[in-house]
C-alpha cells in the first residue's frame, strides 16, 4: 500500500517540458530524471517579489532558479548563507513559509501562492543590517554565552534579552498551528478545499482533528530508506512472506539512483532505480505485504524496534502531517550517505555547495547551479558529478581531488580528460573568494607545495562521504571509526537491526543492491527463524566490489589564518572555536558540543559530527580510531509541534442521560473520564451570584473555583480536574439563582440527580466475602440481602480512599458501589490486595451497565409511588434498605440512602432504559415541580449536612479516624488482614492529628465566596509539617456554599492541633476579617446517609424503549424494533460508492479503501467499497467467570482452551479472556437466547458498546485508531485481542481482515464512535446499518 | 524510552498499557502480633537495586549495589488496558528489558 505520493519518475522529457528555445530563465533542458513540470507554473512571493516556480520544485530550487543566492543570515555572525545541501542538513535555508517559521526550504514542496521570507535577517538577506557583526567575531569566542556578559552579573538580563532578540529565528503563532492553515493550501492546483482546510473542517472545526493524524503500524520488517538497498531489502523480506514497511524521506523512491544519468551495465542507472520502485509498488499492491511510505522521514528508532516518524501530507492527503509509529521485529537501516563537508576558509559563502546539491539542482529540478564551477572533492561519485555538469553545459574550470594519484576511477579520469577539465590530484580548496557569493577560489596542494587562484561562481566542495547514522545511532548502535572507509561505522548492532547499502561504505550500485537483498533475507530469517530463501545473496556479495577506501582529509590546506572556516554552519562554530574549546579543556566532542554549540543546531550530527570528532582527535594528538562522534538524538528530522501534539481526541464517557440533561440546559464539566452536569439552564447574564454585592466578583470567583475543584476531586479522585477549576469558578458565579433554586427544590420539594458515574460492581464466588473483608474496613459478614451496609476502603497507610454501600444479593454473591472516582481502579485494587492469596472470587464491573438516578427531597416517595406498583412505604422499604422495584416494566435496583440529606432513593437502572425511566420520573413529578439538579447543588446540599466526600474533605494524609469515621472499623478482625488496619491501630491514638469539624454560618453573613486558606482544592495546605511554623490562617480548608451561605464542612487545623474541640470560626482570623460569624457544629462521624419516612400508592406500566449509546447523525432508511431497541438496518445514501453517510465531512485518504490488504468482499452488494462502522450495542453479551472455566459449558458452549481464542457457534461467539473469564456475544441475526440461570453468568449487554468494522480497508482504518496488531498473520482467525483502541480498553475480535468487532465500556460509546469516524475517516471509514454486518457475518 | 512487557495472557504489549504495582515484597504479613514497625517495613521498604536479594525482611541490610550496577528486579504489573491481570515479571532496570517472561496469575 502506497501512502505517500509515489512518483517513479517516468515520462519523456518532451512531455514534461517545453522546447529548449522557450526554457524559463535559470533552467536547463529537462533530462530523463527531471521531476519538474514546466507546463505547471506556480507563482510565489519572496520578500515581496513575485517569482515563478514549477510543480515539482522545492522552495529552495525555485528560489535558486529565480536567481536567489543568499537565503538567510547565520545565527551568530550574520554572514550570508546560501543553498548548501538538499536534505536539510544545515540551517542555512530555514525560512518562514506562509508565516510558519523554521520551515526547511530544501525539503518543502513549492505550492501556489506561497509567501517565503528569510530568517535571522534585518531587511534583505543580501544587505542585512546586522552584517557588521561578522567583524566583531573576537567578542564571540567559543562558549562566549557562558563566559562573557556575566560580569557584572546584574547586567546579564540585559545582554540575555539582547542576544535572544538578535539570535531569534522566528515567532511561532500557535493559532495558526491549531487552525491548520499554516501551509496555505487554499486554492492550490485548483483543488481548493481538499487538504488542510478540508481536514480542519472534518469534525466541526473547533479543534484541528484530521489535520494532524496518527497512524500505528505493525510489521515484521521496517526498512528505513527507499534507495536501491532499502528497496531490495523490502522486496527480499516480502518474498519470504514478511510484512514490510518502507519509509523514504523523499517524495520518490530510488535514493541516489534517482538522478544519475550515467550508463551502467548497459542502461542508465536511474532506470534501475525506477525498475526497482515499480517492482516494489506492484508487489505492494498485489500481495499487500509491503507498505511504502514516501515523504516520510524517520524521527527515531526506540526500544524494541519502535520506529517513529511522520508523513508530510501532499495535495490529496487529508492531513498536513501524519505522525506514525511502526512496531517492527527487525529494522533494516539503509539510510545511505551524505557528503562530509570540507572545512576550509570561508566555506560557508553562498555558492559553495555539496556535489549532490549541484547535481540535483541540475538533474532533478533542471536548474543551472552556476556558469563556471570549480570542484574540490575526494571521491569518485563527485568526479562523476563534474563530468555530468560539464555535459549539461556548466563550465568546469578545474577539479581538485584530495586523494593521491591513482585512487581515482580510470574511466572518470579519462572522461574528465576528454572534456578538457584539469584534474589536480592531491589538491584541495583552501579558501573561497567573494563578498556575498563566490567569485573565485584558491586551490592548494594538500602537502602545501603550491597554489592557484581560479574565478568561478560555483564551488563544489566535499571531503568524501559519511554515512547517515541518525537512525542507527538512535537504535543504539555503537559507532567506531573505520580506517578503510574513513567513516564512523556501526561496530555493534543492537538485536534485530541490520544495515545495508552505501551506509556500509559500498559504492558500486550492484554491491549496494545486493547488500539490500542480503539484509532483507537476513531480516526475514531473524523474524521467522527459517533459512533465507535467497541463499545466493551472500555469495553474490562476495563476488561484487567491496567498500572502497575513503579519504581522511580533515580540513582544507592553510586553514585559519585570519579567515573563518566553519565546522558547524548552524551555530556558527568555526575551526578556531574548536581550537578554543580544546584549549579551555573541552577537548572531546561531547564536551565541545556543550561548550561551543557544535552540532546543537537543527542539522545535528550531519554537517558537524564526523569532522568535529576527527579535528578534535587531531588537536588532542589522539588517534582518530579512539574518537567518537557526538550523540544523535531524536527527532532526527523535526516534525511540527502540532504533529507531536497529535489530533487531540477527547474520548470521554457520557452517562446514559447525557442527552436528557443537555436538553434541560445542563452545563457539563469533565470529572475523571466523565462529562457530568454541574447545573442547569441558568443564563449567566441574568443570574448573578447571591453574594456578589458584598464579596465582589473576583473573590466570589475564587471561592467557587475551590468548590468546583473540590467536587471534581471527589469525582476523579485526583488532580486531573485542576485545569477545569478556573472555568468552574467562573461558572459557579454564573450559575447564580438557578443553582440556588436547584438546592432549595431538593430541600423543600423533590429533585433528580444523574449519578451514573457511581461505581457499581458484582462480586461472587466462594471467596467473595474474604476479598470484601480484605479491602473494606468494616465487618462485611454483616451484609444482608435487602439491606445496604455502609463501609469504607483504606490503603496500607490507613488513608481513606473510598466509601460505598455493600449489599448481599445471595449467598457468596454481593453487589457494591464505589465513588465515581474509584470506579476505574476498583478491580485493580481488589486483585492487587489479594494477589498472593489465590482466592476464588470474581468481579464484574457494572458501572456502565447501570445508570444511577438519585431521586431526593421530601416529596421523593410521592413521585416514586406514582411510577411503581411496589411497596415503597417507610415500613416496607426503610432507611438503608435495598429493593428491586419495577418501574414501567423495567426492573430497577433501588437503594434508600441519601447523600444530600433528604429522603432519597438511588435507582440503579439498566443503562439502555435510563432515558425511559428518567422520563417516567419527570412526568410523574411534573405537577410537584420536580427538576433535575447538578453536581454543584449536590455538593452544597451534602456540605450543609456535614457529609464527607473522600478526596474533598480528606486527602492523602487523612485517615479514617481523622474523619471521625472510626466506627466503621472492625477492630476485632485480624484474620482477614484488612488493608489499613495495622496503620489505623498505630495512628489512632497518635497525638496532634487533625480532625474534621463542621460549623454553621449565619445566613447572609457575607463571606460566602471567600473561602478558607489559599492553595489547593482539598485537605490541608502545605506548610504545616512537623517543625515548621504553624500558619493558622492557612490551616483551614473551607468548602462553603456560596449560593446559600449556610452550613459548611471545615477542616480546622487550629482546633485539632491546639485547643482540641474548642476551635471554631473565631480561631480563624481571615474569616473574621471577611465579616463572617458562625457557630461550630459537630460532624459527629455521620455517614453520608440520612433517615426519613413515607407511604404507598399504586404505580404505572408502560412500554420501555431502549437506547444505544451510539447515535449517528445520518437518516435511517430501514429500521426495526427488536427487544425494545430501535435497530437501523440501513441508512439512506448507504451503498452509493464513496457517498455513504459519515459523521463529519472528513476527506478520504485515496489509497485506503482501494488498496485494502484483505481479500475483496465478495457478497456485500450494499458496500460501497470502503470500511464501514456498524453499531451493534443492542446485541446481547454475557460475562462468564469461573475458576474452573475449562470444564464448564456456559450456554452450552465449549470454552476455548487458549487465552485469546474465539469459538464461533452459529449466532453465538465465545471469547476466552483470561484464566477465569470468557465473554459470550450474540452476533447472529436471529433472536437471542434467554439468559440461563447460572450464577457464574452475568448479562452485560447494557454495560458495553459493541461496534463492528466491516469491509475492505478495515485494517487501514484501524491503523489510525490503535497500536494493537489486530491482523497478526501468525494468529489464526478468529482471535481476541484485549487492549486500547483510541486509548480506551476494548475487547476486539478479528474474524477476518474485513470483519472486526469490538466491545468497550458503554459510557465511551458515543464519543468513541465519533472519534473513530473522524480518525478512521482518513482511511474512508463511514457508518452503515446492521444489514452490512449481518450479510458479512452470515458468511463466517 | 519505550519498552514492552510480556503479559501472561496477552503476550508482548506496549508499556503504556500497564500499571506498575511495585516490587515483589511477599504476601501481606499476618496481623495478630504485628508491630507497627514491622508493618511499615513491609509497606515502605523496598529492595535496594543491586543488592541481589529478593525484597522483604533483610533486603535493606544487604549493602551497596554489587559492582555499581542495578540488578534485575521482580515486579508486579497490572494489564489495566488489556485483560486486567496482575502478574510478576523480572526486569533489568538498566535496559528495561525483561529477563524472563511473566508468571503471574492468569
Amino acid at each position: 500500500m502506497a501512502v505517500g505520493r509515489v512518483d517513479v519518475g517516468s515520462g519523456s522529457p518532451e512531455s514534461r517540458g517545453r522546447r529548449e528555445g522557450s526554457l524559463p530563465p535559470g533552467r536547463l533542458t529537462p533530462g530523463p530524471t527531471c521531476r519538474v513540470d514546466f507546463s505547471w507554473p506556480l507563482a510565489f512571493r519572496f520578500l515581496g517579489r513575485s517569482m515563478t516556480g514549477f510543480a515539482g520544485d522545492t522552495v529552495a530550487s525555485a528560489l535558486y532558479a529565480n536567481g536567489v543566492r543568499v537565503f538567510g543570515r547565520s545565527l551568530k555572525y550574520h554572514r550570508p548563507r546560501g543553498l548548501y545541501s538538499m536534505e536539510g542538513e544545515s540551517s542555512n535555508t530555514l525560512m518562514e513559509i506562509d508565516g510558519v517559521p523554521n520551515e526547511c526550504a530544501e525539503t518543502t514542496e513549492l505550492r501556489e501562492g506561497m509567501s517565503v521570507r528569510a530568517q535571522n535577517v534585518r531587511g534583505d538577506p543580501k544587505t542585512d543590517r546586522f552584517a557588521f557583526i561578522d567583524a566583531f567575531d573576537r567578542l564571540m569566542p567559543a562558549g562566549f554565552y557562558y563566559r562573557l556578559f556575566h560580569r557584572p552579573y546584574g547586567l546579564w538580563p540585559l545582554f540575555q534579552n539582547g542576544l535572544r532578540r538578535m539570535a531569534g529565528t522566528g515567532v511561532l503563532d500557535p493559532r495558526r498551528e491549531l487552525e491548520g492553515g499554516g501551509r496555505g493550501r487554499s486554492g492550490t492546483r485548483g483543488r481548493a478545499g481538499v487538504g488542510a482546510g478540508g481536514g480542519a473542517r472534518a469534525d466541526g472545526g473547533s479543534r484541528a482533528n484530521g489535520v494532524q493524524a496518527e497512524r500505528y503500524l505493525n510489521a515484521a520488517v521496517a526498512v528505513i530508506g527507499g534507495g536501491p538497498a532499502g528497496m531490495a531489502a523490502a522486496l527480499a523480506a516480502a518474498e519470504s512472506g514478511m510484512r514490510v514497511c518502507l519509509f523514504e524521506r523523499r517524495r520518490w523512491l530510488g535514493g541516489h539512483l534517482a538522478w544519475r544519468a550515467r550508463e551502467f551495465a548497459g542502461e542508465p542507472i536511474h532506470r534501475r532505480g525506477e525498475g526497482l520502485a515499480a517492482l516494489l509498488l506492484s508487489r505492494s499492491r498485489a500481495a499487500g505485504l509491503v507498505k511504502v511510505f514516501t515523504s516520510s522521514p524517520v524521527t527515531g528508532v526506540w526500544g524494541e524496534n519502535l520506529v517513529t516518524g511522520f508523513t508530510v501530507g501532499g495535495e490529496d492527503h487529508p492531513f498536513r502531517e501524519c505522525h506514525w509509529e511502526c512496531r517492527a521485529k527487525v529494522v533494516v537501516v539503509a539510510s545511505g550517505c551524505m557528503e562530509r563537508p570540507l572545512v576550509f576558509n570561508h566555506n560557508d559563502r553562498p555558492g559553495v555547495m555539496q556535489a549532490g546539491t549541484a547535481w540535483r539542482l541540475a538533474r532533478t529540478h533542471a536548474v543551472s547551479p552556476g556558469k563556471v564551477a570549480v570542484f574540490s572533492v575526494a571521491d569518485d561519485l563527485s568526479l562523476e558529478v563534474a563530468v555530468d555538469l560539464a555535459d549539461l553545459g556548466v563550465e568546469v574550470r578545474a577539479v581538485a581531488d584530495a586523494r593521491e594519484v591513482g585512487r581515482q576511477d580510470p574511466p572518470l579520469v579519462a572522461a574528465l580528460e576528454e572534456r578538457g577539465i584539469p584534474l589536480l590530484t592531491g589538491w584541495a580548496v583552501s579558501r573561497s573568494i567573494g563578498r556575498r557569493w563566490v567569485t573565485g577560489c584558491e586551490l592548494r596542494a594538500v602537502n602545501g607545495s603550491g597554489s592557484r587562484r581560479l574565478r568561478c561562481d560555483l564551488l563544489v566542495a566535499n571531503a568524501g562521504w559519511q554515512p547517515r547514522i541518525g537512525a542507527l545511532a538512535t537504535a543504539g548502535a555503537r559507532l567506531a571509526y573505520c580506517t578503510h572507509t574513513h567513516t564512523f561505522q556501526p561496530a555493534e548492532l543492537p538485536d534485530g537491526v541490520f544495515t545495508a547499502g552505501s551506509l556500509t561504505g559500498l559504492r558500486d550500485p550492484r554491491s549496494i543492491e545486493a547488500s539490500g537483498r542480503l539484509a532483507g533475507s537476513r531480516a526475514a530469517e531473524w523474524c521467522s527463524g527459517a533459512a533465507p530463501r535467497l541463499a545466493t545473496a551472500p555469495r553474490e556479495c562476495e563476488s561484487l566490489p567491496a567498500p572502497e577506501p575513503g579519504c581522511d582529509i580533515r580540513h582544507g590546506p592553510a586553514i585559519g589564518r585570519g579567515a573563518k572556516a566553519f565546522v558547524d554552519l548552524d551555530e556558527d562554530g568555526t575551526y578556531k572555536n574548536v581550537v578554543e574549546s580544546a584549549v579551555q579543556g573541552f577537548d572531546v566532542p561531547e564536551l565541545a558540543k556543550r561548550f561551543g554549540g557544535f552540532g546543537l543546531g537543527p542539522g545535528q550530527y550531519r554537517v558537524t559530527g564526523q569532522n568535529l570528532a576527527m579535528i578534535m582527535a587531531d588537536l588532542g594528538g589522539d588517534p582518530v580510531e579512539a574518537a567518537s562522534p557526538t550523540t544523535v538524538r531524536p527527532p532526527l528530522v523535526p516534525p511540527s509541534l502540532a504533529t507531536l501534539a497529535g489530533p487531540g481526541h477527547d474520548v470521554h464517557k457520557r452517562t446514559p442521560l447525557h442527552g436528557e440533561l443537555a436538553a434541560r440546559g445542563a452545563v457539563f464539566r469533565r470529572a475523571g473520564p466523565w462529562q457530568r452536569a454541574r447545573y442547569f439552564g441558568a443564563d449567566p447574564r441574568l443570574a448573578p451570584g447571591v453574594d456578589r454585592g458584598s464579596v465582589g466578583g473576583r473573590r466570589s470567583g475564587r471561592g467557587s473555583a475551590k468548590i468546583g475543584r473540590g467536587s471534581a476531586d471527589a469525582d476523579c479522585g485526583g488532580a486531573k480536574a485542576s485545569r477545569g477549576s478556573a472555568e468552574a469558578g467562573r461558572g459557579s458565579a454564573k450559575a447564580g439563582r438557578g443553582l440556588r433554586d436547584e438546592i432549595l427544590n431538593v430541600r423543600r420539594n423533590v429533585g433528580l440527580l444523574d449519578s451514573s458515574p457511581l461505581g457499581k460492581f458484582r462480586i461472587f464466588g466462594p471467596d467473595a466475602l474474604r476479598a470484601l473483608q480484605r479491602v473494606y474496613i468494616s465487618d462485611l459478614s454483616k451484609a444482608r440481602p435487602g439491606r445496604c451496609k455502609y463501609s469504607a476502603m483504606c490503603n496500607d497507610m490507613a488513608h481513606v480512599l473510598d466509601d460505598g454501600a455493600i449489599i448481599q444479593d445471595s449467598e457468596r454473591n454481593y453487589y457494591f458501589t464505589t465513588s465515581s472516582g474509584r470506579a476505574g481502579s476498583t478491580v485493580e485494587w481488589f486483585r492487587y490486595h489479594t494477589r498472593h492469596d489465590g482466592w476464588d472470587y470474581h468481579l464484574v464491573n457494572l458501572t456502565d451497565a447501570f445508570g444511577s438516578i438519585n431521586l431526593a427531597g421530601p416529596n421523593a416517595r410521592g413521585v416514586l409511588e406514582r411510577v411503581t406498583g411496589d411497596d415503597v412505604s417507610n415500613e416496607a422499604f426503610p432507611y438503608m434498605g435495598c429493593r428491586r422495584i419495577t418501574l414501567g416494566g423495567v426492573e430497577v435496583r433501588c437503594l434508600r440512602l441519601g447523600f444530600v440529606g433528604e429522603l432519597s432513593y438511588e435507582l440503579h437502572v439498566p443503562s439502555s432504559y435510563c432515558q425511559f425511566v428518567w422520563g417516567q420520573l419527570m412526568d410523574a413529578g411534573a405537577d410537584l415541580g420536580i427538576r433535575p439538579f447538578g453536581l454543584e447543588a449536590q455538593y452544597c446540599l451534602r456540605a450543609e449536612k456535614g457529609h464527607v466526600i473522600v478526596g474533598a474533605e480528606s486527602e492523602a494524609r487523612v485517615t479514617l479516624t481523622d474523619l471521625g469515621m472510626g466506627w466503621l472499623w472492625d477492630r476485632e478482625d485480624t484474620a482477614s488482614k484488612k488493608v489499613g488496619a495495622p496503620a489505623l491501630r498505630a495512628c489512632e491514638k497518635q497525638p496532634g492529628r487533625m480532625k474534621l469539624v463542621g460549623f454553621r454560618v449565619e445566613e447572609g453573613a457575607g463571606w460566602g465566596g471567600g473561602g478558607g486558606g489559599g492553595g489547593g482544592g482539598t485537605g490541608i495546605s502545605p506548610g504545616r509539617g512537623a517543625g515548621r511554623r504553624r500558619r493558622r490562617d492557612r490551616g483551614v480548608r473551607v468548602h462553603d456554599a456560596p449560593q446559600r451561605g449556610a452550613r459548611v464542612a471545615v477542616w480546622d487545623g487550629a482546633c485539632a492541633r491546639g485547643a482540641r474541640g474548642a476551635g471554631g470560626p473565631d480561631s480563624h482570623p481571615r474569616r473574621r476579617g471577611a465579616g463572617g460569624t458562625g457557630d461550630l457544629v459537630g460532624n459527629g462521624g455521620r455517614s453520608p446517609i440520612l433517615r426519613s419516612g413515607g407511604r404507598e400508592t399504586p404505580g404505572m406500566k408502560g412500554s420501555a424503549p431502549r437506547r444505544s449509546p451510539v447515535v449517528f447523525d445520518a437518516a435511517p432508511a430501514a429500521t426495526e424494533v427488536r427487544d425494545g431497541w430501535i435497530v437501523v438496518l440501513r441508512y439512506e445514501e448507504e451503498g452509493s460508492v464513496g457517498g455513504g453517510p459519515r459523521l463529519g465531512e472528513g476527506p478520504r485518504l485515496g489509497e485506503g479503501p482501494r488498496l485494502g490488504e484483505g481479500p475483496r468482499l465478495g457478497g456485500g452488494p450494499s458496500l460501497g467499497g470502503g470500511p464501514r462502522l456498524v453499531d451493534l450495542s443492542h446485541r446481547r453479551r454475557w460475562d462468564y467467570q469461573d475458576s474452573d472455566i475449562g470444564a464448564r459449558t456456559p450456554m452450552d458452549l465449549p470454552v476455548p482452551p487458549q487465552f485469546g481464542e474465539v469459538g464461533v457457534h452459529g449466532p453465538l461467539v465465545i471469547n476466552r479472556m483470561n484464566r477465569t473469564q470468557a465473554a459470550i456475544w450474540h452476533l447472529g441475526a436471529g433472536p437471542s437466547p434467554a439468559t440461563p440461570r447460572d450464577p457464574a453468568l452475568t448479562e452485560t449487554t447494557d454495560g458495553h458498546c459493541m461496534l463492528a468494522f466491516v469491509g475492505p480497508g478495515v485494517p487501514a482504518a484501524l491503523e489510525h485508531l490503535t497500536p494493537l496488531d489486530l491482523f497478526d498473520p501468525a494468529r489464526t482467525t478468529p482471535f481476541l485481542t484485549q487492549g486500547p483502541v483510541l486509548r480506551v480498553p476494548c475487547q476486539i475480535v478479528t474474524f477476518a481482515p474485513d470483519l472486526v468487532v469490538m466491545s468497550l465500556a458503554r459510557g465511551y460509546g458515543g464519543p468513541f464512535a465519533r472519534t473513530a469516524l473522524a480518525s478512521g475517516g482518513l482511511a474512508g471509514l463511514q457508518i452503515a446499518g446492521e444489514g452490512v454486518f449481518n450479510s458479512r457475518f452470515a458468511q463466517m | 524510552m519505550t519498552f514492552r512487557l510480556t503479559c501472561p495472557v496477552c503476550g508482548k504489549r506496549d508499556i503504556r498499557e500497564f500499571t506498575f504495582g511495585g516490587q515483589e515484597r511477599g504476601p501481606r504479613p499476618e496481623q495478630p502480633g504485628l508491630s507497627a514497625e514491622e508493618h511499615f517495613r513491609w509497606v515502605q521498604f523496598r529492595m535496594i537495586p543491586g543488592a541481589g536479594a529478593e525484597a522483604g525482611a533483610g533486603a535493606e541490610d544487604a549493602g551497596a549495589p554489587a559492582g555499581g550496577r542495578a540488578d534485575t528486579r521482580r515486579e508486579w504489573w497490572y494489564h489495566g488496558q488489556g485483560c486486567g491481570v496482575w502478574f510478576r515479571t523480572t526486569r533489568d532496570p538498566m535496559t528495561n528489558r525483561e529477563v524472563e517472561g511473566g508468571g503471574g496469575q492468569g
